[in-house]
């Protein structure tokens, strides 16, 4: 009876949701909109154990001591301090809580992406050798591309287009497809009680 | 000779990074810009917006974090100023949490800005907030928001931002759903865009145009051909040209120089170390030959 209650549940779910996106009853549709309100209700849940398995993982560190047990314990504090001057002082455009984002996080995510021109570039120079014949076709595309984004010659800039617009669709229309039918089948799996280990155990 | 050529290959990477940041700092610092080519995923993005009516606004959905600003933030500026300049009023929200605070400045700015030049100009009109812009923050729950906007957009916002019920500001009287907008445009780093077209653009035929980082571009070029996106802006890039396309020389065509430097930078490299490789690789097999 455990495992058969949310079965059922996920069938009558998984089967309503699908189907109501076809069916323009009023009656349908106000239950789906009811749906849809839960599933809201269901992600701010999932936030706050989110939020607890954060401080699990990084509290069991600390009081352990691991290696590098320091970073999790400015991990645990600036969760800490972000939540309180949060909720005590506001999000408002003058709040502590603003100035923190705008003054420590928006520049130090920053920071970081921006690390990424180097490290590509270095790692460009090291791994794009002409070794074999796939390499060189990756290594002729990745030049075409990269001067075609930025050179203000029309035949570069057109045969940019055309590797993006042609190969590069192709390629990433195919993995899209398999995505999608994976996505379908899983779901599938799930609805019609297949695949149980979200229940947990098998 | 050929010991140039080894030590080249074991060159410290210091060096490299030190000529990307010299190129990127001159090129910022430097008074110049540079003209950019018009691709047609930007031609279609310019021309969907540029189509809407003052009548039905323009949803700006700014999905974007700190990391991809500098890339995202130019296409959100450079799409207010194109909304806002053609009289159309805009709704602004995001879908990602690092979003409301950057959203809400970027709509500040940009009206007062522009009302700053109205001013110069000797024009009397201003963008105000509430009647040519509202801003709705951000709400949890990505695709219950997108589907929810289609049926009522009080049941995923019944506030704006600053906490105004939406029937209490003017530019919402007649707006409920997507019949009453004439487009969106999904700004983001994020694979959002995709829920937009999925959620919104193909069950309630309504054209959604993307702007996304370079890196995450390539993905979206299949649903920019089978119509699913109206128009795509790629990177620095994609902002430039549509900078171009406004006539508003912003952060993005300055960029552009420095990106312009770093590219030329990688090829060098890439182009003098494969030069290397085929020199030693040469040399070994005469030596292996020889013996």
């Amino acid at each position: 009876m455990r495992r058969q209650i949310p079965l059922a549940i996920a069938l009558v779910a998984g089967l309503f949701g699908a189907l109501s996106y076809f069916i323009q009853d009023p009656t349908v549709q106000d239950i789906r909109e009811q749906l849809l309100a839960w599933l809201r209700l269901i992600g701010a849940f999932a936030i706050g154990i989110g939020i607890v398995s954060f401080l699990r993982n990084h509290g069991k560190k600390v009081t352990r001591q691991v290696s590098g047990w320091a970073f999790n314990a400015v991990a645990i504090a600036s969760f800490l301090a972000m939540s309180t001057i949060g909720l005590f002082g506001g999000i408002s455009d003058s709040s502590l809580f603003r100035k923190m984002f705008d003054f420590a996080q928006v520049p130090m995510e920053a920071t970081m992406f921006s690390l990424l021109a180097f490290f590509i570039a270095s790692a460009a120079f090291r791994a794009f050798r002409a070794r074999t014949k796939e390499a060189t076709l990756l290594l002729l595309a990745a030049v075409v591309v990269m001067l075609g984004r930025v050179a203000n010659i029309d035949w570069l800039s057109q045969a940019t287009e055309w590797i993006l617009a042609v190969p590069n669709t192709a390629a990433a229309r195919g993995i899209t497809i398999g995505v999608g039918l994976g996505i379908v089948a899983t779901a599938l799996k799930i609805v019609l009680g297949i695949e149980r280990s979200y229940l947990g155990g098998e | 000779m050929s010991s140039f050529f080894e030590k080249f290959l074991k060159i410290d990477r210091r060096w490299i990074f030190l000529a990307v940041g010299l190129a990127v700092v001159i090129a910022l610092v430097a008074p110049c810009q540079m003209s950019t080519t018009i691709t047609p995923p930007v031609q279609i993005f310019h021309d969907v917006v540029a189509a809407a009516t003052p009548d039905k606004p323009l949803i700006v959905s700014m999905d974007v974090g700190p990391s991809t600003l500098p890339e995202l933030e130019p296409m959100i500026k450079a799409t207010l100023r194109h909304a806002f300049g053609n009289n159309v009023k805009v709704i602004g929200l995001s879908l990602l949490i690092t979003g409301p605070s950057i959203g809400e400045r970027l709509l500040v700015d940009t009206a007062a800005e522009m009302n700053a030049e109205f001013e110069a100009a000797g024009e009397e009109r201003r963008i105000i907030q509430g009647e040519e812009w509202v801003f709705l923050g951000y709400k949890l729950g990505l695709t219950p928001v997108i589907i929810d906007m289609g049926e009522e957009i009080r049941n995923a916002f019944r506030v704006d931002y600053y906490g105004t019920y939406l029937d209490d500001l003017p530019m919402m009287q007649n707006v409920h759903n997507y019949d009453d907008m004439s487009s969106i445009v999904t700004i983001s780093g994020t694979a959002i865009p995709e829920s937009w077209v999925a959620f919104a653009g193909a069950p309630y035929d309504i054209p959604v145009s993307v702007g996304v980082t370079a890196v995450s571009a390539s993905n979206y070029y299949t649903y920019v051909q089978t119509g699913q996106m109206a128009g795509l802006l790629g990177g620095l890039k994609g902002a430039a040209e549509y900078e171009r396309l406004i006539n508003y020389p912003g952060m993005a065509s300055k960029g552009m120089v420095a990106q312009f430097w770093v590219h030329i930078i990688i090829v060098f490299f890439i182009v003098l170390g494969n030069t290397a490789f085929f020199i030693i690789r040469a040399q070994k097999k005469r030596q292996t030959d020889k013996k």
